[in-house]
């Protein structure tokens, strides 16, 4: 993923403060999404994202709760695809 | 009392006017209806654009609609109910919604078009809310864009022209596709229905994107000796004759026995709706329709669902597996290939039913697809290559 220890942390805390204690699951939808945003400028859709991970929808829901592409967005600090 | 009344001008018409008046259920519930009241005075809505509400527990199943007289009443946060197919509760469960509506809510429950009931409550009332819901045996679903719930007539259940179990095969699509109704990720909503006749009495083809329609595929069965009594009882044979929309009722030579001209009949149910002597064909199934829509968003507007395939046979619940994969099918076909915000019946148009057909591995047959015509059981003379050949003076 290329980020280093202090971006890790600072991700960790945003993600706490929204109540989502991040796991092994979770980072690896994140490094999904930061491969994503490197070739395309943002995040990817929910549907992409459960193409590129190989999880149902709802396995993602559970994992980043309400809106998964959101929280995905505003732990990280990328950009919400064009989409949304 | 009289002062409220001069305070509700517009709506005390209604509140002392004669049944039925939906002022008088607003009234009797916590309902502010001096919310209803200033909207119109202004002659405008209540209510400003709804929105969705996050809540981690809740990925769907609940909304909000914004005031636009925040000191009357902010804001309506809501849950929608998935109601079971066919539209029935029991008094039982009807008294335990109306508990939940009294102790978190207004004391009001909106029984929406779409198949579904609504509770208005509070942001912090919702969850505990649900959890109640949960233990009766309910749950919420059906908001944003995702698979809504999946309503059907009453089918055999109370009626007696249904030709499959319509209420059956919705609670079967209902139940294997929770997850779709739960969890919003399509690019649309997507409406769906099944309808247990071509009656169509839930306007399945009108209103849903993505519907079965119970069909037959043989002729309508006429019992003559049914048919003389009811002739004798003071049935209108002639205007039986004429209300065939297709002339598809003649008379046999100078008899007075009806036979019905299966090159004609498009299989509709006018002549056994009107006569009890004239049943439904034996070899039963339903039509899959898509691309149905009321609403005017969109490039192709209000729509009338295309009709895929006009025939797949159900002997009985064995074959709803099938139907269910294709139910399935389609949906992630339109979730990955329909364009952000398009609906169903917008993204056809644009694909073209063949090769949504031809993707999901069905055949395409030109007489329902490439030159619909009424009787899609009458095959048309060629493949459609050629059809679309002779029709656009080219080849090929």
């Amino acid at each position: 993923m290329g980020l280093s220890q202090a971006e890790r942390e600072a991700i960790m805390d945003r993600a706490r403060e929204r109540g989502i204690d991040l796991g092994e699951e979770h980072w690896y939808l994140l490094e999904l999404s930061y491969d994503y945003y490197r070739k395309h400028k943002t995040i990817c859709t929910l549907r992409t994202l459960m193409k590129l991970s190989g999880w149902e929808k709802k396995k993602i829901y559970k994992l980043f709760p309400g809106n998964p592409v959101g929280e995905i967005s505003k732990i990280t600090g990328l950009p919400m695809p064009k989409e949304c | 009392m009289k002062q409220k009344e001069k305070e509700l001008s517009f709506c005390s018409r209604l509140l002392n006017g004669p049944y039925p008046s939906h002022v008088k259920e607003l009234a009797s519930s916590r309902y502010p209806l001096e919310i209803y009241e200033a909207g119109l005075k202004e002659g405008a809505s209540a209510f400003g654009p709804g929105g969705y509400l996050s809540i981690p527990e809740l990925p769907s199943g609940t909304s909000l609609r914004l005031s636009r007289y925040p000191e009357v009443w902010a804001e309506s946060p809501f849950i929608r109910i998935l109601g079971p197919a066919g539209g029935w509760m029991s008094a039982e469960t009807l008294e335990a919604l109306a508990d939940l509506a009294e102790r978190y809510g207004q004391g009001l429950v909106h029984f929406t078009t779409g198949g579904t009931l609504e509770i208005y409550t509070t942001r912090e009332n919702i969850v505990p809310l649900v959890r109640e819901l949960n233990a009766l045996g309910y749950d919420v679903g059906s908001t944003g864009d995702d698979l809504r719930c999946i309503t059907s007539c009453c089918g055999p259940a109370r009626c007696d022209l249904a030709l499959v179990d319509a209420p059956g095969l919705a609670t079967y699509l209902g139940q294997r596709f929770i997850d779709d109704q739960q969890y919003p990720g399509f690019p649309q909503k997507c409406k769906s229905g099944v309808a247990g006749c071509p009656n169509d009495c839930i306007r399945a083809m009108m209103q849903k994107d993505h519907s079965f329609i119970g069909v037959y595929r043989d002729l309508p069965v006429i019992d003559e000796l049914l048919l003389e009594e009811w002739v004798k009882s003071g049935g209108d044979w002639q205007g039986l004759i004429e209300a065939c929309p297709e002339g598809a009722l003649v008379v046999e030579g100078k008899s007075s026995k009806l036979k019905v001209d299966p090159e004609a009949c498009v299989r509709c149910m006018t002549c056994i709706n009107l006569c009890s002597a004239i049943r439904p064909g034996k070899e039963r199934g339903v039509a899959w329709v898509a691309g149905g829509k009321y609403g005017h968003r969109g490039p192709k507007g209000p729509m009338v669902g295309y009709v895929m395939v006009p025939f797949f046979p159900i002997r009985g619940p064995e074959d709803y597996d099938a139907l269910g994969d294709l139910f399935g099918a389609f949906l992630e076909f339109w979730a990955d290939q329909a364009k952000p915000k398009e609906r169903v019946g917008d993204f056809i148009s644009r694909v073209g039913p063949s090769r949504i057909l031809r993707e999901l591995g069905l055949s395409v047959e030109p007489q329902v697809v490439e030159m619909p015509r009424k009787n899609v059981f009458r095959p048309c003379k060629g493949t459609v290559v050629e059809i679309k050949g002779a029709f656009y003076g080219c080849t090929g």
